[in-house]
């Protein structure tokens, strides 16, 4: 490489550094000393908080997902409004006695707690058409 | 003595009744090496003593995993590798100085080493190479100063051919630069 000839006659490979004297000689024993040294074979503790913070910080996070899902899956509600159990009932009506549909209807929507007003024009329009018995409901209220 | 090859003594180690014999084979063949290969990054002896009984200590607790899927050689100068760059950094964040500064610091402390005898030059040539990044200086040392093939480094450093040839060259380029203007 051209390069590396235009530094080679700068540099040798002696870097000038040096070891201490028979420092090679002594270093297999030392590393082997080393090895079977007491301090070495120590297994590695780890600290109980450490351990116990692990486990404990695992499980909470576990108890957050079951948490979590168990209200996604188990606790969603669906409310009937009364048109679709209106439909409902009539589809099924031959199978329901009347006091079960009776039963059926949401106290918030009895008659008694309507809110609807009526018009009296549509009342009059409705039991004409009705052909009702005028003297029948008057005796009935009275 | 019988010499063995590293894929024997590897076996050899594996057999517990073996195990002192045959690491002592690996110390005797490659502690020099792995001695020399350490110090041209740490430049100080007691730094480096420190960094390759370690390293040869990592070696004695893994050797027994090792599987042959590569020599036994990379896998020793690997771990030196890392073991010296792990060092260099762990220094470097214990030290107050930045990058260039502990440079200078390196430099102050071989000149007054009692285990570097190095001229005016070779010492310039020190200062060149602490500045170099990581990877550059350590192709330049294991190509420069090892004589070894880019294969090998490739292996060791697991980096391509070609990048080892152009990190090689740019080194190759700052030195001469850097030699030329001092």
């Amino acid at each position: 490489m051209k390069n590396q000839n235009k530094i080679k006659p700068i540099l040798n490979k002696d870097m000038g550094f040096k070891v201490p004297e028979g420092y090679f000689n002594e270093l297999p024993n030392a590393i082997i000393n080393k090895i079977n040294s007491p301090e070495i074979n120590k297994p590695k503790t780890i600290l109980l908080s450490k351990r116990i913070l692990s486990y404990a910080a695992s499980f909470i996070g576990f108890l957050i997902i079951l948490f979590i899902g168990y209200n996604y899956f188990f606790t969603q509600t669906y409310e009937i409004t009364p048109d679709e159990m209106v439909n409902y009932i009539e589809s099924n009506s031959y199978s329901y006695h009347e006091n079960e549909i009776a039963d059926m209807i949401d106290y918030e929507y009895s008659a008694e707690n309507s809110t609807l007003e009526l018009n009296s024009d549509d009342v009059i329009e409705y039991l004409l058409a009705e052909e009702i018995d005028y003297y029948t409901i008057i005796n009935e209220m009275y | 003595m019988p010499s063995y090859s590293d894929k024997e003594i590897v076996k050899k180690f594996k057999n517990d009744k073996d195990k002192n014999e045959s690491f002592t084979l690996i110390l005797n063949k490659y502690k020099e090496k792995v001695y020399w290969h350490i110090r041209k990054l740490l430049l100080i002896h007691e730094d480096t003593d420190d960094v390759t009984q370690n390293t040869f200590i990592k070696i004695y607790k893994n050797l027994n995993n090792f599987r042959n899927e590569s020599e036994l050689y990379t896998w020793i100068y690997r771990i030196a590798t890392n073991e010296a760059i792990t060092f260099l950094r762990q220094k470097k964040k214990r030290g107050i100085f930045s990058n260039i500064d502990s440079e200078k610091l390196i430099i102050q402390n071989l000149k007054s080493d009692e285990y570097f005898e190095g001229d005016e030059l070779q010492l310039k040539l020190q200062k060149i190479l602490t500045q170099l990044p990581e990877k550059q200086r350590l192709v330049f040392n294991m190509k420069y100063y090892d004589d070894m093939k880019y294969e090998q480094i490739s292996k060791i450093l697991k980096t391509s051919v070609g990048a080892l040839k152009a990190s090689y060259h740019h080194a190759i380029k700052k030195i001469e630069k850097y030699l030329k203007n001092n």
